[in-house]
Order: C-alpha cells, then structure tokens, then sequence
C-alpha cells in the first residue's frame, strides 16, 4: 500500500513501554486511540442531540465500556480460535433471530429486539459480523478459482439471516448483511465473469423485487420522495430528509455553536439522536466539524486497511476487509441517507449514534481487528 | 502452494483497492453532498429553516371593557385558549389520539377522522374556548401539529341581568347583539402582529420582535345602574313566575337627564353560557311595540289642558258610559256621569278621554303623539329598537280618533312610554334618551307647557291614591304619580281583541316634588287570574321605586305616617283600564 499509514502507526511510539504493554494486552494502538478520539466526540455531540440528557450520554458511556471490554476480550482470541467458532456462533444465533420473529418487541411495526430482562438484544446485529465471519471461513481454504458449489454454499450462508431479518422487517440491517457477505466474495476472489454476470442479473431483478411484498409500501414511499421535487414542503415520507437537509445546510461552514443548533434544540430534527447524529455535527459544528469527522473515520478505514494487508491468513485477511469495509460503507450510507441523497433505511452512524447494540458490534468487530493485528508471527 | 498463496496476497490487495475506489467515490459524492449543502445550498437551507422557526402571531388587542355608570364592569375580556391542529404536520400515538379525544371530551374515532381530514389548509380548529384545565393537560402531551391558540373570551358579571343591553360577542369577538353590537367598532381593540420562534411541536420558545403594536379598545360606560338593574330584574322576574306571564320588560329613565337606569327583560338568556337563539334574545323593551292603553290618557288631557278647550276645573259627561266604536261599543266600567278631567284619569274614563280627543280634533292630537315621538326611533342607541306605529291624522277616521284617546291604534315601545311620562314629569321638556352615561349639557325641547305638564302630573298623583287604579304603586314616603293599564291584545293575523290575553302595563314617575325616575313596567299575558295593571303591573312598580329612590339617596318628599297624603276616598274602583 502506498498510503501513508506508516505515520499512523509510529505516533505512538513517544511512549514504547506503553505500547509494548498495549501489545502485549493485544490492542492495537493506533486504532485503539482513533476509536477512543471518535467514541469521545459522539458522547459531547450526543449530549447536544439528546437535549442536554445527562441520562441518555450516561447510558452510553457504560455501552462504550461494555463494548471497549468485548473488543479487548476479543482481541486476546488469535484468529486461528475465531475461525474454530465461526460456524458455531453462525448457527447458534439463528436460533434468537428465528425467535425474535414471534417473541421480538415490536417497535414501530418492527420486532427486532428480544427483551433478555437486563438489556434489549438484536440478533440481526451479530450477523452483521457471523456472515463476513462465515465467509471468511468457507472461502479461505478455497482454490482459486473458487468453484461453482462454494459460491452457491455462500449465497447460502448469506441468503439465511438476510432473509430472515427482512422478514422482521428491517430492510436496511439485511441490506447490510447481504453486502457484507458479498464483499467477502468478491474480496476472496469471486471469477470476473461471474461478477459481471452477478450485476446483469441484479439489474434485471430491480423491478420484479421492487414489485414484490419483500419492500413495504413505506419503503417504497421512502425511496420515492428522492426522486420527487422535495423542496415544497417537510411532509410524511419526505420530513425527515427534508428536516435533516434544513439542520446540515443552516450549518454553514462554521455551524451555529455547540448546544446551538436550532433544528435539534427545538425538536424539528427527527431521530436526532440516533440515525440523524451526523446532522446534529453538521448544523452545530458546520462543514468543519463535518470534516473533521469525516477524517476520523477516514483514519480508521485506512488503519483498518492495513491491518487487513499486513493479515498473515486468508480467513484473517477476508475477515478483516470485509469488516473494515462494512464499517465505512455504514457510514457512508448513513450519511448519505441523512444529507439526502438516499433513502431513510434506519442505519445508525457507526461510533456516533445513540444505540447499544450496534456499539458492542462494532467493538467486537475491531476486537477481531485488533487479534488479527497483534497475533502475527514475526517472520 | 505458496505460489498460490501469494496470488492470492496480491489479488486481495488488488480487490481491496477496487472496493476502495467504489468507497472513495462514494466518500467523494458525500464530500460533495457536504460542501454542496453546507456552502451552495446554505441561504437557501436557511431561510428554509427560518420559515419553519418563526411565524407571525397577532397579539390580540383587548376589546374594550362595558361598564355601567358607576364603573362597574358589565362585560370584560378574559383570556381563554382554543385548541387547532394543523393537518400537514399533525402526527400522534394512538395513545396520545386517545388522550387528546379524552381532553376534548369526543370519541377517538371522530377525532381520527376530523384530524385525517384532507386539505391544503394549514390551520382548523379542534374546539375553540376551551377550559385552561383543558388547554393545561393538551400542552403538556405535546402532540406535533396540536396547538393552541390564545384568544379572548366575553365574562358578563351580571349575566342574565343586563343581557339585552349589553348584548354578547361571538367566538370570533365580534359584536352580535346589545352594546356589543353597536359599539362593536369602538370596543374592538386594534390586533397586532409579532415574529416568535415556534419549536417542532408548535409552542412558542421565544418572541423574537414585534411588528406591530396592538391598541386596546375603547371602553364604554353606560347609563345603566346596575344595583337598579339588580333589582329591576329581580322584582320583574318575580312577577313573571306569580302571575305565570309570557314576558316583562322594566324601563327606569332617569327623568332629568334621559339616562337609562335600568333595563330588564324577561325571559333573559345568559350570555356567558348561551343556547339557541330564540324569543328569550329579544330586547322586548325596545324591539316589541305595545298598544299603551290607558296609560296614553295623560297626554290626551295633557294635549286638552294645552289647548285651552279645557282647563283642570273642566266638567265632562260621561253619560251614558259608553262610547260607540262603529258598530261596538266601549264602556267605562260604570255610568261615572259627570267626571272632572283629573277624575278621567282617576277612574281612567274611556268615554271622558275621547271627548277631550273628539273636541280637539285629529290634528292636535297627531301633533302631540308626534312631538312625543311615537312612530319614531329613540335615540337610544339600542339595536333592534322598533320604532312603534303611528298612522298620519288624515287617515284618521272619528273612530281611530276616539280609540286613539284611550291608546289602541298607535304603538309604542315600553322605553318609549317612559320617555313621554319623563316629559310630564320634566316639566314638559323632552330630553333624548339614552344608554351612555350623559356627560355635557343636557339639550332639551319643550313639548308643552310646564303648568300643563305639573297639571297632569298632580292629577297622576291621584290615580296612586286609595281612590285611584295604581293605588299598589305607592311608595311610603314618596309621592308617586303614574297611570296603569290594561291591553287587550290583539293576536297577530287576527282581526278582533282577545278577550283572555292582556298586557298589564303601569306607567310613572316619582318623587312628584322634584321628580327622578319615570318607569314603565310592561307585564304580558299574565295568566294566574289577575290581569289589571293596577294589580300586576303596579306592585312591581311600587317596589323597584322604593328599592330605587333608597339607592339612588333621594330625599322622601311624604313624610306622613301612611301614603294617605291624598285625597281620602273610599270609593271603591273596580275599574283599572
């Protein structure tokens, strides 16, 4: 790789002992420190979104810490464990995903959540891990090229839970385990002609699907407004978007001050505190405060990258690309969705939302970064 | 396999610059999309926001507060709190739904319906003037696109008391009956307008300028006294309920000034709380004109005294005791034989009365109606006022002109009737009535003379002795003159009089040494039995003057023992038309 991640890693190295302890605990220092700086800066705009709630910035300190311990003891399994599991944790969670069909907690319409009396659980996030995981698995030991039956066994492995949760229905969360699954083909390396195939056949499904009952009526209603003349009025299926657009754009360059922002003090801006964040950095903190947060997650990509180059196994390789990747396509569509320029799918902005499930996902995935990274054998 | 493997090393590093491309370009777009909005878009955006933050909001300019002569307030201004949605943005749990039908008292189902209503209108009223405990519980659940809306609400102290005068507003504040209605320009405040900035749910968070400054109405202060007015609608309502009557009314004119003093109707409604319209609306002392009967008689004397055909000490002959209206007759209620002119009055003779109008002719007699006013609006500035009836002289025939003399064929309105005995008892000057509290000098017109005037005023005096027809409407203490009466109705589409149906009317004026207040009472169809003036109309009298010259601080002017200041007579009267 040409870029410059070699400063990345040394900017720790001011402090080797530290490092080398941190080594030894098997937290990548790098990343470790990109995470903290961007988990802190969710939790000071998260006490603006939320209105000043103490509670709620309370809440997700402990769910950071929850998910900071999960990373850590995921990062102590070496690779060669998390590769034994994969099957195991693949199929022992489709039993609270087929569950939470009929159990689930209905929000909204939507049951996602199984209530375990602690804490509310949401299987579909596992997947978001178990299917990159899986695919890892199947295709490492593949031939290149990867023949006819593991790729239909994959489409397999991830046509399952993406079923099954769009069945709950969130769309948005299967959406994002199928491509996850998908990536981790193509990284493998999915046959050119099969991919070109692949698209042909997509393109041509686009309208029976979208005719089917798989995408609900608001769905569609959803995608439509983006192609609609939106500038006439924040109204049903386009208020969101158009709130949102109004609290990123009164932001300007500079943004209005922290604790300022107009359309999040005074309620119009919806979900401001979960899938609306980036518009609560936006309108407060202005196209700065935007980029800046931009190269935070920009930083990891790349740290991530690298971890994922410099990954001794195929399985640790694949696993590794493919979580990276999901990590900033989620962020990126999550931004999109609230400047937008997509339709409103109910993703969460990884690290800056509100939520605790996605929180400890995304710390289990960095945990197995962090193994990936810190259980190579030095040549 | 090693080869192998390292293929596979650098495949992967070529597929992980692929899938970063797509992401770099994606990244790119939503750079873009950031300096797009953040910078091109911003103004726009802005603006945008503003339109949905502020909105202008009219301060309410109060309306002007009524308040009787003393300054005491009869109608007042109180804020209160609508409740509005607004269909483009209302959205609610069917939990809030059930709440929010709750408060309003309606069934959640009607409430869905009202609030799913399609419309391009952003603005329509759930239920207006609603209670502050209403309006307290609807704020607190927040509802988007629930509002309220601040407005003012009418409070008449007095209520059914000083309704039909002072009348009452609609929803929007506007005038509908009464002073309200008339003065409904002055009363009217001026609305202002201010930029506030709303938060999503429609409270207002903060008033960010004002645009224009709201005035206040003016207020009105009226003739009224409302301790009079207490009691007049006391005494009237009374009367109603033991003479089982249709209606009253109860006109008190202060005699010196024309002021009006107390007017009540009943039936009244209560304007703080009312039904449908109906018949209990009306203004009955002004709207609905009545034949006055007897109590017209003073001014044919008056006119007969003025002429100089007769004087005080003329004799009439009333022989045979009745007098021919065409092809009917109309008696006394005896052969009374001779009768002097201020016996006509104290036996309420229809013959005497119509031989003073026949020896005067048409002419006089419309000329003095006339200058009374009768046929004619008052100047009271009461809406609705009906101006009675009074046909020209030249269509006049003997017949008109004799039932002319003792009061059918020309109507009146009960303030009118008040008005004509203020005359008499001003010494014969006519002074405008009227509703306003009387500031200035008094304009006044001489109607008659003011011996005539004293003249038939002393003979009225005798009608309230022991020997007279309104002897129930003496005062202890003071000396009252005045005139009952006894209408036969006519009922409307009907050619003949009724013979069951009657009004009960007593006209007068009191103390007679320096008079203060005329006062007509008018009670219809009284049905318990008694139907006379003089046994219905003038007890009711008798007590709203005394209550009212007490109040009103005037000096006693009969400071003997009983009210046998007049003439002592036993004669018995069994006649009071």
């Amino acid at each position: 790789m040409s870029l410059p991640l070699g400063k990345y890693s040394s900017f720790s190295q001011e402090s080797p002992s530290l490092k080398r302890f941190l080594t030894r605990m098997h937290l990548d220092v790098p990343l470790l420190l990109l995470l903290i700086a961007t988990l802190s800066a969710g939790l000071v705009i998260l006490y603006s979104a939320s209105q000043q709630s103490a509670s709620i910035t309370i809440n997700q300190v402990i769910r950071i810490a929850v998910g900071l311990l999960l990373m850590w003891l995921i990062a102590m399994v070496p690779p060669a464990t998390l590769k034994r599991w994969t099957p195991k944790i693949f199929i022992a969670f489709l039993i609270p995903l087929i569950l939470v069909k009929y159990f689930g907690i209905e929000v909204k319409g939507a049951a996602r959540w199984l209530d375990l009396g602690l804490f509310r659980f949401q299987p579909s996030e596992v997947y978001k891990i178990a299917v990159p995981m899986m695919i890892a698995w199947l295709l490492a030991e593949a031939r290149l090229p990867i023949r006819i039956s593991h790729i239909i066994l994959a489409l397999v492995i991830i046509g399952i839970p993406t079923y099954l949760v769009a069945e709950q229905p969130d769309l948005g969360t299967s959406l994002m385990i199928a491509i996850s699954g998908i990536i981790g083909i193509f990284l493998a390396g999915l046959q050119w002609r099969l991919i070109l195939l692949a698209i042909v056949i997509i393109a041509g499904s686009a309208i029976p699907i979208w005719n089917s009952d798989l995408i609900k009526d608001y769905q569609k209603e959803r995608i439509k407004t983006l192609f609609v003349d939106s500038e006439d009025d924040c109204r049903d299926a386009n208020y969101q978007s158009c709130q949102s657009a109004i609290a990123i754009g009164s932001g300007g360059v500079y943004g209005k001050g922290y604790l300022n922002g107009t359309q999040t003090k005074h309620g119009f801006l919806p979900e401001k505190h979960t899938d609306f964040i980036y518009a609560v950095v936006s309108e407060e903190f202005g196209l700065v405060g935007a980029l800046f947060t931009l190269m935070l997650y920009l930083l990891v990509l790349f740290r991530g990258l690298l971890i994922a180059t410099a990954a001794q196994d195929t399985f640790s390789r694949l696993l590794a690309g493919t979580l990276i990747f999901m990590f900033i396509l989620n962020m990126c569509i999550n931004i999109l969705m609230v400047q937008s320029l997509l339709p409103v799918v109910g993703l969460p902005l990884p690290l800056l939302s509100y939520g605790g499930t996605s929180v400890i996902t995304l710390m289990a995935g960095f945990g197995m970064l962090m193994s990936i990274q810190t259980h190579r054998k030095l040549i | 396999m090693t080869y192998n493997r390292r293929k596979q090393v650098v495949d992967f590093k070529f597929r992980q610059r692929m899938v970063l491309l797509c992401i770099g370009v994606i990244a790119g777009l939503l750079f873009w999309r950031a300096v797009y909005l953040q910078v091109y878009e911003q103004g726009f955006l802005e603006s945008e926001g503003q339109r949905r933050h502020f909105s202008l909001v009219d301060i309410p300019g109060n309306r002007g507060i009524v308040v009787d002569r003393n300054g005491l307030p009869l109608a007042i201004s109180t804020p209160i709190h609508s409740v509005y949605f607004n269909p483009r943005l209302v959205s609610m749990t069917e939990q809030q739904l059930r709440n929010l039908a709750k408060a309003l008292k309606v069934s959640s189902s009607d409430l869905k319906k009202r609030l799913s209503l399609v419309t391009e209108k952003r603005f329509i009223y759930l239920k207006r003037r609603v209670d502050p405990k209403v309006s307290r519980l609807i704020r607190k659940m927040r509802i988007k696109g629930v509002r309220l809306k601040r407005e003012v609400k009418r409070y008449y102290p007095l209520a059914e008391v000083s309704a039909h005068v002072v009348g009452f507003t609609n929803v929007n504040d506007i005038g509908q009956e009464g002073i309200e209605l008339k003065y409904n320009k002055k009363l009217s405040g001026i609305k202002g307008l201010k930029r506030v900035r709303r938060n999503a749910f429609g409270g207002i968070v903060e008033d960010v300028e004002r645009i224009k400054a709201s005035a206040h109405g003016v207020n009105i202060t009226l003739s009224i006294d409302q301790r009079l007015q207490y009691l007049a609608y006391r005494e009237l309502k009374a009367a109603v309920q033991r003479h089982r009557a249709k209606s009253a009314s109860l006109v008190m004119l202060d005699i010196k000034t024309g002021e009006i003093l107390a007017m009540v109707n009943n039936p009244s409604f209560n304007p703080n709380d009312r039904g449908d319209y109906d018949s209990s609306y009306r203004n009955r002392a002004v709207t609905d004109p009545i034949e006055p009967g007897s109590t017209i008689k003073p001014l044919v004397i008056a006119a007969g005294l003025q002429s100089g055909l007769f004087n005080r000490y003329s004799q009439l002959n009333t022989n045979p005791g009745w007098v021919g209206l065409g092809a009917r007759k109309v008696y006394d209620s005896k052969n009374y034989g001779i009768l002097s002119m201020e016996e006509v009055l104290v036996k309420s003779s229809n013959v005497g009365a119509s031989q003073v109008a026949l020896a005067l002719g048409r002419k006089p007699i419309w000329n003095l109606y006339q200058d009374f006013g009768f046929g004619q609006r008052t100047k009271s500035s009461l809406p609705g006022e009906s101006a009675g009836t009074l046909r020209h002289y030249k269509n006049w025939n003997q017949v008109e002109l004799k039932s002319l003399s003792f009061g059918y064929g020309v109507s009146m309105t009960a303030l009118q009737l008040a008005k004509s005995y203020a005359v008499i008892a001003n010494k014969g000057r006519d002074v405008e009535v009227t509703i306003l509290k009387r500031t200035g000098v008094i304009k006044s017109k001489q109607l008659m003379s003011a011996k005539v005037a004293s003249e038939v005023k002393f003979m009225l005096e005798q009608v309230v002795s022991q020997r007279g027809t309104g002897y129930l409407a003496a005062v202890p203490g003071y000396r009252v003159a005045g005139k009952t009466g006894t209408v036969r109705i006519k009922p409307k589409g009907e050619t003949d009089y009724s013979d069951s149906k009657h009004i009960a009317l007593f006209a007068g004026l009191a103390p007679v040494s320096n008079p203060k207040i005329a006062m007509v009472v008018v009670i219809n169809e009284p049905q318990a039995g008694e139907y006379y003036g003089g046994q219905v109309a003038a007890p009711v009298f008798s007590k709203v003057m005394q209550g009212s010259l007490r109040l009103l601080n005037v000096a006693p002017d009969a400071m003997t023992i009983s009210n046998s200041h007049s003439i002592v007579s036993d004669i018995l009267v069994s006649d009071r038309r």
